[in-house]
Parts: structure tokens; sequence; C-alpha cells
């Protein structure tokens, strides 16, 4: 029995947003300038010190990221019913691999994984995904020429990243080292934490303090360099064939598929890492 | 390229506001929405075998009443039926009385009649037997002596 259905919000934004873009891309490649500063980024300094400064482009993507999860979050919880509808099931779908599969496993004590760690992983894991998912839709974005905003270009390449940028991804990480060890000291005591350092004897200090630093720096360049290599390679790639079909699947395969892919491992290293430090 | 500034503060900030924000909108009640189900799904299982076990006591007890049910027809009809017979034996006894009583009684009217016509006759007889008489004999022997004489022949006959 075929169903009949009608295109919803979401189809017919699909639609719109896909012939805006080839229509905009068709104008685009005619007037298409040789590719320079690829991976270069916006820079606002104010400061004369390199700390003082921020990534405009980063801030913005995240905020809307923000603004988009948080309404989802309030629509949820608004319309939240016993007997789910489909968006409802989506969502809890998803919340459900990320408490079930990758949260309640990895603790004894199911009430900190419950109102600690959940809300944490949970953040960690949409958060990275859809910025990575970010990386495979068409948007806008920017030309920069030595830190300075040039020119906005429409559909040339992928919405930028938070992810695809160390500040998130090291901060993140250099996050779940802290919060790992805070949790650590405040659920076995600083004795018993100290203690961890010296196991299984006194000469393997160095290899574990080295252990726990060269974390963070897998955890957050792993991340950084699929997104942003990622992205830097779907661009050339693209630029090389003048944008015919083959950026699709490239968008397809490093924005979906890498990026949900990295985000997993990304959020279910923090929730690992977090595990190792409080159980062990 | 790798410009690690000022933006990792506010990416911090950033995510502890989504953090706090999403546990209000979206974790702490979907968590308690899974509670919700799995206790309303455990309670709706556990009063679904009561249930179950309440309409096996009742679907017993039903067989039971049915079987009582049918015993009681079954009595009910066995004692029409004796019944029925009974009054059938009854009719017919009674008919078969009345019959007899009725051939009786035909019997003897029958009888009756006979005895009357026989009377008849015999009177009749006497009177021409005692006409020819006379008229053999003539005018001399007593009319009275020769009745006591021919009924007399009469009970001979009749014998």
């Amino acid at each position: 029995m075929a169903k009949k259905r009608r295109l919803s919000r979401f189809g017919w934004f699909l639609i719109i947003y896909m012939v805006v873009y080839v229509v905009i891309a068709y104008f685009a490649i005619k007037t298409m300038e040789p590719l320079t500063g690829v991976g270069n980024r916006w820079i606002i300094h104010f400061g004369r010190f390199f700390f003082w400064a921020v990534n405009p482009m980063t801030l913005i993507m995240s905020w809307a990221l923000m603004a988009l999860l948080i309404f989802i979050g309030y629509r949820y919880k608004k319309k939240q019913k016993l007997i789910p509808d489909r968006k409802q099931s989506l969502i809890e779908w998803i919340l459900s691999f990320i408490y079930h599969d990758m949260v309640e496993g990895a603790f004894e004590d199911k009430e900190f994984a419950r109102k600690t760690v959940f809300p944490f992983a949970a953040t960690l894991m949409l958060f990275v995904t859809f910025s990575n998912i970010l990386g495979g839709i068409p948007g806008v974005q920017t030309a920069v020429e030595h830190d300075h905003l040039k020119s906005f270009t429409l559909f040339q390449d992928t919405w930028y990243s938070p992810t695809s940028d160390l500040n998130t991804n090291l901060t993140y990480a250099l996050m779940v080292l802290f919060v790992a060890h805070g949790l650590a000291i405040k659920r076995k005591g600083f004795k018993r934490y100290l203690k961890s350092y010296i196991e299984p004897f006194i000469f393997m200090l160095p290899l574990n303090i080295i252990g726990e630093f060269s974390k963070v720096i897998s955890h957050s360049f792993r991340l950084f360099g699929n997104i942003a290599g990622g992205g830097i390679l779907v661009l050339v790639l693209s630029y090389m064939v003048k944008y015919f079909i083959l950026p699709v699947a490239l968008w397809g395969f490093f924005g979906f598929f890498v990026g949900i892919v990295q985000a997993m491992v990304y959020s279910m290293l923090a929730v690992a890492y977090i595990s190792v430090q409080t159980e062990g | 390229m790798l410009s690690f500034n000022f933006t990792s503060v506010l990416q911090i900030m950033n995510f502890i506001i989504l953090m706090v924000l999403l546990t209000k909108y979206l974790y702490k009640p979907f968590l308690n929405m899974m509670d919700e189900r799995k206790n309303k799904i455990a309670s709706d299982l556990s009063k679904a075998e009561e249930f179950r076990k309440n309409a096996e006591v009742y679907r017993e007890e039903m067989r039971k009443e049915l079987e009582r049910a049918r015993e009681e027809a079954r009595r009910i009809i066995e004692s029409a039926a004796e019944r029925a017979k009974r009054f059938e034996e009854e009719q017919k006894n009674k008919a078969k009385l009345e019959a007899v009583k009725m051939i009786d009684d035909a019997k003897r009217e029958i009888e009756k009649e006979r005895e009357k016509a026989f009377q008849s006759v015999r009177s009749e007889a006497v009177s021409i037997a005692i006409l020819l008489v006379k008229r053999i004999l003539g005018e001399q022997i007593d009319i009275e002596v020769k009745r006591r004489y021919l009924e007399d022949v009469m009970k001979e006959l009749n014998k």
C-alpha cells in the first residue's frame, strides 16, 4: 500500500538549498579565482601577544551550533511524550546510544556515570559530531589574506567546522584531561591518585606522566588532522576538478563519514580516559 | 596555521554553557523519560501478568460454572422426559379405562336392549300362541289356564 507522503519542511529546505547552490555555483565557477591562502584563518588581533586574538569563524560557527543544539533540546523538552514521534525517537536514539553504549558500560557507579559523565560526554559528542558534519555541507567561507578578511565566498567550500581549529580540539582535550584527573582525585582521594603514577613500580613515574600528556596530544591532533586536513584536501581536489561531481562524494565522505567516526572516537576516548582515571 | 589563542578560552566557556543548558533541556528530560518508560513497561508487564493470572482463575471458574449448568440442564431434561413419560402412561391408562368402561356400558346397554327385545318378543309370541290355540281349540278352555300352561311351555323353551 503506497502511502502518500508530503514533503517535510526539512525536505523543502534541502531542495531550495540545492537549487540555490547549483545556480550560485554555476556563476561562481566562471569567476573562480586561483586558489590562494588555503588553510589560512581569519584572525582578529586585539593585543600584541599572540594569545590575544580570536578566530571569528570558529566562534560564529560554535555559537550557531550551540543555538541549534539548544533549540533542539528546548523543542525536545517541550514536546516530550511517553510515546515518541519520529523526531523524538531520533533524538532519544542518539542519546541512548551515547548513554547506554558509550558511558554506562565504562563505569561501575551508574549514578556517577549518569549525573557527571553522561552530560560531559554527550555534549562533547554532539558538539563535535555536528561540527564535523558542517564540513560536509557547502556554505559560506572566508577568503583570507594575512589574517585579514578579504571576502566571503559562497558554496566553494563547506561550512567551517569549529573542530578544524586546534583551539577547539586542544582545549577540549585538555579539558578532558583536567576533568579526568579532577574526578579521579575527587573519587579516589589524593593519595590513591598519586599512587596510580608509581604503579606498577616507581620507575614508571616518568612514563606515566608522559603518557598522560601524550594522551592530550594524540586526542586533539587526531581530530584536528582529520577535519582540517580533510577540508583542505577536499577544497584542493574540488578546485582541481572544477567542482565537477567529485566534491559531492568527497564532502559526503570527509564531512559525514569521517566526521561522525572521528566524533565517536573523540568522545569514546574522552570517556575511556575518564574511566581509566576514576575506575583504575 | 596552528594559531592557538584566546578563542580556546571562549570555546571552554561555550562548552560549559552548552553543557549546562543541554543538561537542563536534553539530558535530564531524556534520562527521566527513559526511567519513566522503563518503570511503566515493567509495571505494565507485571500488571499484564496479574491480569493473565486472574483471567486464568476466571476461566477455570467459568469452566466449572458451565459444567454445572450443563449438568443441571441435563438433569432438567431428564426429569422433564420422565415426567412426560409418566404423563403419557397416565393418559394412556386413563384412556384405556375409559374405553373399557365405555365398552362395558355399551355391552350392558346391548344386553338391556336384548332383554327388552326378548321380553317383547316373548310376550308377542305368547299372545300369538294364545291366538293360535284359541283358533284351534275354540273358546272351550279358560284363558287363564291356557296362559299358565303356555308360560310353562315358554319356560321350558328358554332353558
